[in-house]
């Protein structure tokens, strides 16, 4: 695929003894949804760890945006446009709801230290910016979020935590954004109402990726143009939803045991 | 009445310097997670560095010497503890808190000797000037000095100053990010080595800060003056709670408080704060781990 803003090619990743990526390779277009399903352990969140270069791959090359990002630090991937979220909630709870997203605008600051203490009026026109910011941000996405901006993340409920941790990603402007599990630990209504926002921010911005790891079927089904099938560290599907979904290996491995 | 005065200037004083050695060890533990036990040695090189420099310094600023000495000292010894941040201590962030524990202590014993050795007659005690001479003003009948008002101002100040840093600036935005969650933090672009640095400049000249007044209050500095020091501000963190500002100064307060009763009560008091001190640390760790405002710590260190 030529025109892919990402590209991972043969990426391999080995734990000791454990292959937890055997050669993967996957091409994101921009603008395409991409989801990456498989068994627990097949490795779907050791591939955003190498993404974000939190792991090193033990073999192959990743290229984003046409640069070879293999072996970056974390800090410079994120600030060439990869943005992600965690399974787990990480939003930084003792932090207000508008701080956790002015955090996520630190990409788009260039303060430095020095400059902060030498030019401390930049500095706070910067923080101005990045405060007005924040809070048209949290008013687009929607939610408790713009009401309750003021309040520590802890005192979020689960769908607002993870509406937030996506505030704080999109923040960033990213050109790819990675979504580990969003639906995880939400009901039917909080997965439909995750669904229509990520439509909502899909239609303000057309241009821009999404990695998706997911387990709910119905999210698999409705967004993504495409589906990457992981299995024991090897991809063994990478088609729209309705081919993977009748390819017999992926029945076996993954389908056939959550949907009999 | 008098002496009641008197004890209640002895204690402001010393809750000053101690609090403002627990807020760096707390600001380090809670941005790295390493309890750096050095860093009462490090800020009680700031008098010998004073010092060292204060002839050139009052060669160069006739009248302002030793001001700018003082300056240049807490200056210099942020700089060492971005030094030893890259050189040492950044290596055991993720190691055993047990390596991290013994690696700065004897960071701490490495820091003391040099300084023995470095300085012109290192192993003996050498006079320190006091910062500003004459009184303020008489309370009840006692003389309370400018340097014990100096040292009360300068340390609410600067626990002012850090506070609006911390939550006021997107740098300090960033520091309370990074101590709360580093793997996330870094997801967001922000450089952990970079808040390092800044954290540990900040440490640093705080306790250099302390360092100085705590030398000029006594009147002499001496090379193993760090240890005790150090001790007393990490104990005043831990009763505090390690990790929280304002726990760092109620222990403080706190502390410094039993240190002064001890001396004024008791007969021959003075031979035996250190015991009482260290009895109440070992007290607040039985029965709250966490320390007097500490949510949950225990699981941290």
């Amino acid at each position: 695929m030529s025109d892919a803003i990402f590209s991972a090619r043969e990426v391999t990743i080995r734990f000791g003894g454990l292959v937890a990526l055997d050669r993967v390779d996957i091409d994101v277009a921009a603008g395409e949804i991409l989801a990456v399903i498989g068994p627990n352990g097949a490795g779907k969140s050791t591939l955003f760890n190498v993404i974000t270069g939190i792991y090193a791959p033990s073999g192959g090359r990743v290229r984003f945006d046409g640069e070879d990002i293999t072996g970056w630090q974390t800090h410079d991937i994120v600030m060439r446009g990869i943005s992600r979220t965690f399974q787990a909630s990480r939003l930084f709870s003792d932090l207000s709801v508008l701080d956790n997203v002015v955090i996520g605008l630190h990409t788009r600051t260039t303060t430095n230290v020095f400059e902060a203490l030498c030019l401390p009026s930049r500095s706070r026109r910067e923080l101005t910016w990045a405060a007005a910011t924040a809070t048209e941000i949290l008013k687009r996405v929607g939610g408790d979020l713009y009401d309750r901006r003021y309040r520590r993340a802890s005192e979020l409920a689960q769908a607002d935590r993870r509406r937030l941790e996506i505030a704080r990603a999109l923040a960033a402007k990213p050109k790819l954004l990675l979504l580990d599990e969003p639906t995880a630990g939400m009901d039917d209504r909080d997965t439909d109402a995750l669904i229509e926002d990520i439509r909502r921010i899909k239609a303000d911005r057309p241009e821009f990726a999404i990695i998706v790891v997911e387990h709910d079927m119905r999210l698999v089904a409705s967004l993504p143009s495409r589906v990457v099938v992981l299995d024991y560290g090897r991809k063994i599907a990478d088609a729209p939803f309705d081919v993977v979904r009748r390819d017999p290996r992926v029945q076996e491995a993954y389908l056939g045991q959550t949907e009999p | 009445m008098e002496q009641v005065v008197q004890q209640v200037i002895n204690w402001l004083a010393l809750s000053s310097i101690y609090a403002l050695l627990a807020i760096g060890f707390s600001l380090l533990f809670g941005v790295l997670n390493v309890i750096q036990f050095s860093h009462g040695d490090v800020g009680l090189t700031a008098p010998f560095i004073a010092m060292a420099v204060l002839a050139a310094a009052s060669a160069l600023f006739p009248g302002a010497g030793l001001a700018i000495a003082i300056l240049v000292s807490v200056f210099a010894v942020g700089v060492l503890g971005i030094l030893l941040d890259r050189l040492m201590i950044r290596r055991f962030r993720t190691a055993p808190p047990m390596m991290a524990l013994v690696a700065t202590v004897a960071l701490g014993i490495v820091l003391r000797e040099l300084i023995r050795i470095l300085y012109p007659d290192g192993s003996n005690p050498h006079p320190f000037p006091v910062l500003i001479e004459g009184n303020a003003a008489v309370v009840g009948g006692v003389n309370v000095s400018w340097l014990v008002v100096a040292m009360m101002i300068a340390t609410v100040l600067m626990v002012a100053a850090l506070s609006a840093f911390l939550h006021h600036t997107a740098l300090g935005t960033r520091i309370r990010a990074v101590s709360q969650d580093l793997e996330m933090a870094r997801m967001l672009a922000i450089n952990p080595n970079r808040i390092f640095q800044v954290t540990f400049f900040i440490a640093s000249a705080t306790g250099a800060v302390a360092g100085v007044f705590y030398a000029s209050y006594v009147g002499l500095m001496r090379f193993d003056l760090g240890i005790i020091a150090g001790l007393l501000g990490f104990s005043a963190a831990v009763i505090g709670g390690l990790g929280n500002m304002t726990g760092a100064i109620v222990g403080s307060l706190v502390l410094a408080a039993l240190d002064t009763l001890v001396q004024a009560v008791f007969p021959d008091g003075t031979a035996y704060r250190l015991v009482v001190a260290f009895l109440m640390v070992l007290a607040v760790l039985v029965f709250r781990p966490a320390g007097l405002l500490g949510k949950s710590v225990p699981q941290k260190v």
